[in-house]
């Protein structure tokens, strides 16, 4: 891809991320949740893999680190079971309502399945497009 | 013959729907009542959508999310299975 | 309501895919349409008329009728994520037969001896 889009892509990531964590913690008082957020997330590793070539990608994100975002899920998916089935955490009375700190635990619940939306779509998409480069070893 | 028989089916889905759809009314159910009232208080979360997701019906979501994993688990492994022609063309 | 006709047009069109056409890939493009035919469908039952989304801003003002219904809306919501796993294992799926059959044409799959 030529400057202006790999210009435009390094600009806008981190906003794009920001704006996923932000629509992922705030889901209990505002339109958004979890998965909307997580699947904001996985779109801004999308945007950089389509904008970059792949070793450019594969530098910072090499095929070991994105395995490991299995490890992540997993964990982020025992903190869901953790948090939901065997503690069951009563902090209702130590919030105040309609303020970001309320909700009781939904605000981690919600964090933590935005965390195994976006890597799983993120190791979905990397998987399937690897598989791509792989089999035609085309150039983009 | 199968393109004349999918028509068929489709065109008898579609009546099916329209006519189960027609006999819904738009009246206010209870449990719609119940989780509207008992939202705020019982889970704290202003989003009521979100308060059924993540409190009400969380085992749902549970589920679900092991569904998602299961099929991260299942891309990952298929897209990195070397096919069998490769393995022939590898082996002799 | 009109909706509930859009969303059943959709459930037609893409129970006539799954069925009729050969290619996988189109298969899979008519599961994803008929999929959204069924969301369509679930949000355009909740709905109520002149009703808000089920956010509440203010807490002395209840405003009970004026919400839609949150609970298919959150049915909705699990079958997204449900209907992405399937269309990403399909995919993944199609990916290998491929590979191993160089086509991706149902009718031919089913005529290949092993």
């Amino acid at each position: 891809m030529d400057a202006i889009i790999k210009t435009t892509t390094r600009l806008l990531v981190p906003l794009i991320m920001v704006f996923g964590f932000y629509v992922s913690l705030h889901g209990h008082i505002s339109p958004g949740g979890g998965f909307p957020g997580g699947v904001i997330l996985a779109s801004a590793f999308l945007l950089l893999v389509i904008a970059f070539t792949e070793k450019e990608v594969e530098k910072h994100f090499s095929e070991i680190k994105i395995g490991d975002l299995k490890s992540v899920a997993s964990i982020a998916l025992l903190g869901i079971v953790l948090l939901e089935v065997i503690v069951r955490p009563d902090i209702l009375h130590l919030q105040t309502p309609l303020t970001l700190w309320s909700g009781g635990v939904t605000i981690f619940l919600n964090l933590f399945g935005a965390i195994v939306v976006a890597s799983g779509l993120v190791i979905i998409v990397y998987s399937l497009v690897k598989e791509e480069w792989k089999s035609k070893k085309s150039k983009w | 013959m199968k393109k004349t028989i999918s028509v068929f089916v489709a065109i008898g889905f579609f009546l099916i729907i329209v006519t189960a759809v027609g006999s819904f009314s738009e009246k206010k159910t209870d449990v719609q009542e119940y989780y509207t009232k008992n939202s705020i208080e019982k889970t704290g979360s202003a989003n009521i959508v979100n308060a059924i997701v993540w409190d009400f019906r969380s085992y749902d979501t549970l589920g679900e999310e092991t569904v998602l994993f299961t099929a991260i688990i299942a891309v990952f492994l298929i897209a990195h299975k070397k096919s069998i022609a490769e393995k022939k063309e590898v082996s002799g | 309501m009109f909706v509930n006709y859009i969303a059943a047009l959709l459930i037609c069109i893409g129970i006539y895919t799954v069925l009729a056409k050969e290619n996988l890939l189109k298969k899979i493009i008519g599961f994803s349409i008929f999929s959204n035919g069924i969301h369509l469908l679930l949000i355009s039952i909740g709905y109520r008329v002149s009703g808000v989304a089920p956010i509440i801003t203010d807490i002395k003002t209840t405003g009970l009728s004026l919400f839609v219904d949150p609970l298919p809306q959150a049915f909705v919501l699990t079958s997204i994520v449900i209907d992405l796993s399937i269309t990403a294992l399909a995919v993944a799926i199609i990916i290998q037969v491929h590979k191993k059959y160089k086509t991706i044409s149902a009718k031919k799959l089913d005529n290949l001896r092993g």
